[in-house]
């Protein structure tokens, strides 16, 4: 047992006394920025560089399209065109605080740790059905104070961990283990389905259902789980009457552009007057009130509107990098665990962008999701960031440099 | 090729410790979920080409035709303002309340909640003036597009949008109004309910009244905030040139008043009165009775939509002998000294003629013809002159043209052929003393202006035009041409003097102002005969005589009455329009030694 693992800690022995040289070296001369990172910038590996830079880009875009998108229906319903814009800067630094949090922190002790918080989150849920803010019919929030919790977003980072520790080990589960967490999943998606909240419990599902796939399932009960998930979709699609209008004003929103098919039409009107090179930033006039939760479950047609076709495909093509990278660093990781976080990662990521857009352009049926980062929200922003910072640091611990058991253990063998 | 090997010789381990074999995650699964992810983005910009690149246009269209509204001209006129800047006929805002009961619904309810009609009703009632059953009435049974009232002014319609229901819809249009009432009807006429002009300058300047509004294309926010993009220029310009009339409304509301009490004092059947600025040709009132209110058209007997004054035509009588001997000096027939035998009717081609009171007044000058207006001394005098140059001199000063006027609807005098005139001794001799031809009261008053002025044929015009921004519209040029000496006028108009000194028009008298005046009483002709019994009673004053600047007409059709006279019936409201006119215009007294007396007459009141 122990001689691969000792010929693999001699590598890591070497390079980590590199480092430790080249940490000497430095000291002197580190940088303030330094002191954030759990290792040197120079060991960081080329994914991880460009996630970091990637994403920091992602976030000042995001702001930027969010200033744009809510700056008019600010300055109408709150008297401030930087309302929307202020808050959201604010939580934007919360969660980068979140995310050096979390790209500083072994993986190991949030795999550890990720059964209770996945617990919290669903205890949480679960009050939200009691106590919590009804808005449009849905109650998704819990007040405390000034801030507003949406669970639902908050248990997304512990749902990629936990779905890691499970099926990372899918084979030596016990069957009781098994049922108990594939029945625990199953109890979230219906409460969040309860909420009701088809969306996040579709991004929730697919994001199990994937890690699942990517662990090595069999496909056959893969088949037989998304079989099942459709069944509970269907299901609450017909109980639901909301859900099942939205359904048919999905499948022929010209039918009613004034009831309910108004919020697709706009958005579809939004995007299509875009054109190929966009109205130019600032520009849209969809936004100006025509086009309902702008800032939010919609701002993608307001980017579209703005930056047209050619940046619609930007952004695909950015999400497309993001998900390479998400994939080249799961194939780097060491363990079965910060493999599957890095690919439940880049899936939520980039999946929930796809829905995003998917809703917003009409493909799917109209059910609010938010755009990672760029979306207004505080609970979508500490969510995303966590979770990429997740995705970052199994790049950075797939170097081998830090995380996994302590360095310590091996360097002292 | 190494990994493999290591899982396996780990899961040997983990067999003997009856662990389950741990695999290393495939890396194909993995590069599955990555191939998943690629496959939404890949259908996404299936998506995104077809909305963005080839539904493009027509989506865009459709976005544009959400967005932009075009506010169609709503078809406001020009406001008509008197020479001082008062507001003659202007347009307001009105509205008209538009109820759609299947969309009645109030602010705060729930988006799928009908109000039933009545709970409208209810709240509309205090603010409409229609009892709460009317407007239950009105909504009936219909779903929508009821036209609950029209006629709301901007403050009650501004409370009913803020009471913010929805189903209701307000709907401005103009509406045109004339706040001076009946004091300009008979020049600036009216518009009908379609906003079709019917009649005065509403009618004949309606290519000028009418503002030129564009059809205003224009992008806006869902809440109606205009976007400045896609703008046409000049699409938000808006003129707000106003037709400026020459006419004073303060001397046209006392000549109007005067005018109209004379009237009906002496049931007469109709009355014009004239200020006319006598060196540019603007009329300072034009006031006519009866008259109608512009507001209320309907109420009003057709007829009366014309202005008489330039439309019908009268024989002037007396009044016109002043122009006649203005002839005669012209043409050196008589000089200023002449004289004159009155002795009594005469025969002129076999037709007698008299003076009024049927007497002789003896050798007279034609200072005194004028005070006694005798109609034998102006027919001896006029016969001195050959017919046709009469004639031609009657044709020349536009007795049978129509003046050039914007009055609308003006029409020329009668004169009888030329071959007439100069075959029947008859027709010179009764031109003599203004009788046998005919013209409107408007030409008469264009002819004594002449008389004022030194001899100018001035166009009588009732508006200036459309003054720019604050100012006014300056008078207009001068362009005219002289068809008498001005010395003969000069000396006329001192005859006309000795008429309010000591004549006939002595009732007009103001002491300190020198004011030449005539009197006519004609008889009126219908179907070729004298009608007896029917007068038209008039008088004409200019002032002040050593520099006239305004001449004063008044005209009154058949007074009943025998002592209906120029004097009776018609110097009386001349006489109430110079005293109003002379305050209006500041016209100081005529001679120092004038002055002193009336200040002394003051002083002594």
């Amino acid at each position: 047992m122990r001689s691969p693992n000792e010929i693999k800690s001699g590598t890591c022995r070497s390079r980590q006394g590199k480092a430790r040289q080249l940490r000497k070296i430095d000291t002197a001369k580190l940088s303030f920025f330094q002191q954030f990172l759990p290792i040197p910038w120079s060991l960081w590996p080329s994914e991880s560089r460009l996630l970091i830079t990637l994403i920091a880009f992602w976030s000042l875009a995001g702001l930027l399209i969010l200033g744009s998108a809510s700056w008019w229906v600010a300055s109408r319903e709150m008297g401030d065109g930087a309302y929307y814009l202020k808050r959201q800067i604010i939580w934007m630094g919360a969660s980068w605080s979140l995310f050096f949090l979390v790209i500083s922190s072994n993986l190991r002790s949030w795999l550890k740790n990720a059964g209770q918080g996945f617990w919290v989150g669903l205890i949480l849920i679960l009050t939200t059905l009691m106590f919590g803010r009804t808005v449009n019919g849905a109650s998704r929030w819990l007040v405390i104070g000034a801030l507003q919790i949406q669970p639902s977003e908050l248990i997304k980072p512990f749902v990629i961990l936990q779905a890691a520790n499970i099926f990372a080990n899918w084979n030596r589960l016990c069957t009781d283990q098994k049922l108990l967490w594939l029945s625990s999943f199953g109890i979230l998606l219906l409460l969040i389905l309860k909420q009701p909240n088809l969306s996040t419990a579709g991004l929730i599902g697919i994001l199990i259902w994937l890690i699942a796939l990517a662990s090595g399932v069999k496909f056959f009960s893969l088949s037989i789980t998304a079989l099942g998930g459709l069944l509970l979709g269907l299901t609450s699609i017909l109980i639901n009457d909301y859900q099942r209008m939205r359904i048919v004003s999905f499948l022929n929103p010209w039918e009613d552009p004034q009831g309910n098919g108004y919020q697709l039409v706009q958005s579809l009107l939004a995007i299509g007057s875009g054109g190929f090179f966009g109205e130019g930033y600032g520009l849209s006039t969809q936004k100006l009130q025509y086009l309902p939760i702008q800032s939010t479950d919609f701002i993608y047609a307001v980017f579209a509107e703005e930056f047209g076709f050619v940046g619609s495909v930007m952004l695909l093509l950015f999400l497309m990098f993001i998900a390479f990278l998400g994939f080249r660093v799961s194939l780097k990781c060491n363990s079965n665990q910060t493999r599957l976080i890095a690919i439940g990662c880049t899936t939520v990521l980039v999946g929930q962008a796809i829905m995003h857009v998917a809703v917003a352009s009409g493909v799917m049926p109209t059910t609010g999701l938010p755009l990672p980062l760029v979306s207004y929200g505080g609970n979508s922003l500490i969510s995303s960031l966590m979770i990429a910072g997740l995705l970052v640091r199994s790049s950075l611990e797939s170097t081998g440099l830090i995380g996994g058991r302590r360095d310590r253990n091996t360097l002292r063998h | 090729m190494s990994r493999p090997r290591t899982s396996r010789s780990r899961g040997s381990r983990h067999l003997h410790h009856r662990v389950i074999p741990l695999k290393k995650i495939p890396a194909n699964r993995i590069r599955l979920v990555f191939y998943i992810l690629c496959l939404g983005l890949f259908g996404l910009f299936g998506r995104v080409t077809w909305l963005q690149v080839l539904q493009s246009p027509s989506l865009q269209a459709r976005a544009r035709s959400f967005q932009t509204q075009r506010t169609k001209p709503l078809g406001t006129r020009r406001s008509i303002v008197d020479r001082n800047g008062r507001l003659v006929a202007l347009d307001e805002e009105r509205y008209r309340l538009w109820a759609h009961p299947v969309y009645f619904n109030f602010p705060g309810d729930d988006p799928q909640l009908t109000r039933a009609p009545i709970e409208v009703a209810r709240k509309l009632s205090g603010l409409i003036k229609l009892p709460m059953r009317e407007i239950i009435r009105r909504l009936g049974d219909r779903p929508s597009g009821v036209n609950l009232i029209e006629g709301l002014d901007s403050d009650s319609a501004s409370v009913i949008r803020n009471l913010g229901i929805s189903g209701l819809d307000l709907e401005p249009y103009p509406q045109r109004v004339y706040p001076q009432g009946n004091l300009f009807a008979n020049v600036v006429g009216f518009l009908n309910q379609e906003r079709v002009p019917q009649a005065g300058l509403e009618l004949s300047r309606n290519e000028d009244l009418l503002r030129n509004e564009q059809t205003r294309v224009l992008r806006k926010g869902a809440d109606g905030t205009p976007l400045p993009d896609d703008l046409a220029p000049g699409v938000l310009f808006g003129d707000d040139l106003r037709l400026q009339l020459t006419l004073d409304a303060r001397l046209q509301e006392l000549s109007l008043r005067a005018l109209t009490d004379q009237v009906r004092q002496w049931n007469a059947h109709k009355g014009v009165a004239i200020v006319m600025d006598v060196h540019n040709g603007e009329l300072l009132a034009l006031a006519s009775t009866p008259t109608y209110d512009s507001n209320k058209y309907w109420k009003y007997p057709p007829a009366r939509f014309r202005e008489w004054s330039v439309q019908d035509l009268i024989e002037p009588g007396s009044t016109f002998k002043p122009i006649n001997l203005a002839l005669a000096l012209q043409e050196g027939v008589i000089k200023s000294q002449s004289t004159v035998e009155d002795n009594g009717p005469l025969q002129i081609g076999g037709w007698p003629i008299y003076n009024h009171d049927h007497q002789a007044h003896g050798v007279i000058d034609f200072a005194k013809v004028l005070q006694v207006s005798s109609n034998i001394g102006m027919v001896k005098t006029m016969n001195q002159l050959k017919p046709e140059l009469y004639w031609d001199w009657l044709h020349r000063l536009g007795l049978n043209t129509s003046p050039d006027t914007d009055l609308p609807g003006a029409v020329a005098g009668q004169l009888k052929s030329k071959e007439n005139f100069v075959t029947h001794p008859i027709e010179p001799a009764t031109a003599a003393f203004g009788q046998g031809f005919s013209l409107t009261p408007l030409k008469l008053a264009q002819l004594h202006a002449l008389i004022a002025n030194g001899g100018y044929l001035v166009n009588p015009h009732i508006t200036r035009g459309f003054p720019v921004g604050e100012l006014l519209v300056p008078p207009n040029s001068l362009k005219r041409q002289q068809l008498i000496r001005s010395d003969v006028t000069q000396i006329v108009r001192e005859w006309m003097e000795s008429v309010v000194e000591g004549g006939s028009g002595v009732g007009v008298k103001i002491p300190g102002y020198r004011i030449g005046g005539k009197t006519g009483t004609a008889q009126k002709a219908e179907n070729g005969t004298y009608k007896p019994g029917s007068k038209v009673c008039s008088f004409v004053a200019n002032l002040p005589v050593d520099d006239p600047r305004y001449i004063v007409l008044v005209v009154v059709d058949e007074p009943k009455g025998g002592n209906a006279y120029g004097s009776t019936v018609a110097v009386p409201v001349a006489k109430q329009i110079i005293d109003g006119l002379l305050v209006l215009e500041k016209i100081p007294p005529s001679t120092s030694q004038a002055r002193l007396h009336s200040s002394t007459e003051l002083g002594q009141n």
